[in-house]
């Protein structure tokens, strides 16, 4: 899910105050440790994503936010 | 009956499947996610299967005695950490879907010498709380498994206190980075 896809839909059910406090690249290696990218998938990656790419197939992000006090 | 358009189930099978069958990283992941302070405190055997995208824990201000929600709280390293943080009077509530995480859970909060981890056996697409009941939720590199990640926030809210706080370490990716052969593999689908 992309990021602002993930923030509207935050918004959407409610929170208030939505913060992206840190990102992170997540490279191919790191992936490598997270179950959901299995061996088949980091091969689909390595093959299809450009060299110079494959350091950020994806970010890891922090999200802060809070309900409104009512 | 309405059909499921989203493929839940089967989505839900892949995650299983994939964090089922799971391998410890020795501690790789912990090591590159947390400081060593931060894991003080926290079993090895936690630290083996820490499963995490991010160090949601550091931007989290949990304060003494508060009730924390775990969403995916796996072998148990953010609960365990949440919990020393709220102490005896607050609690963790660690919900997870599979009985094996839950397990690690319960047994690294008991090695650790807490008893204020209480594992909770859901779908974070339900979550089987009163409303108003949370003060705090956290959840490191989970929601992004929801095939209904809209269900998932709204129970979020539901169950959070008004004024209560969500800090979570997740995946995002951009889909114009990525060729179709990734983006339509079913892990992707299920992220």
């Amino acid at each position: 899910m992309a990021e602002r896809a993930f923030v509207e839909k935050m918004k959407r059910a409610g929170f208030t105050g939505i913060e992206i406090v840190q990102r992170d690249a997540f490279g191919v290696d790191d992936a490598r440790l997270h179950p959901l990218f299995t061996a088949d998938l980091i091969e689909v990656i390595r093959k299809t994503v450009p060299t110079d790419k494959q350091h950020q197939v994806a970010t890891s992000v922090v999200i802060k936010a809070h309900l409104a006090t009512g | 009956m309405t059909k499921d358009l989203m493929h839940s189930a089967e989505l839900k099978d892949l995650v299983r499947e994939a964090y089922s069958s799971v391998v410890s990283d020795g501690d790789a992941t912990a090591t590159r996610l947390y400081a060593e302070d931060e894991l003080a405190g926290v079993p090895r055997s936690a630290r083996e299967f820490a499963l995490g995208v991010g160090n949601h824990l550091r931007y989290a201000d949990i304060q003494l005695g508060e009730t924390i929600l775990d969403i995916g709280c796996g072998a148990g390293i953010d609960s365990i950490i949440a919990a020393h943080r709220t102490g005896p009077a607050g609690r963790v509530l660690a919900l997870d879907f599979l009985p094996e995480m839950l397990e690690r859970t319960a047994s690294a909060a008991a090695e650790a010498g807490l008893d204020n981890v209480e594992t909770i056996e859901g779908d974070m697409e339900a979550i089987p709380l009163p409303d108003d009941s949370v003060d705090h939720i956290i959840s490191n590199g989970v929601i992004n498994l929801s095939p209904r990640k809209t269900r998932t926030l709204a129970e979020c809210t539901r169950v959070l206190r008004p004024g209560g706080r969500f800090c979570v370490s997740d995946f995002t990716i951009d889909e114009e980075d990525l060729p179709p052969e990734v983006l339509t593999h079913p892990a992707a689908w299920a992220g």
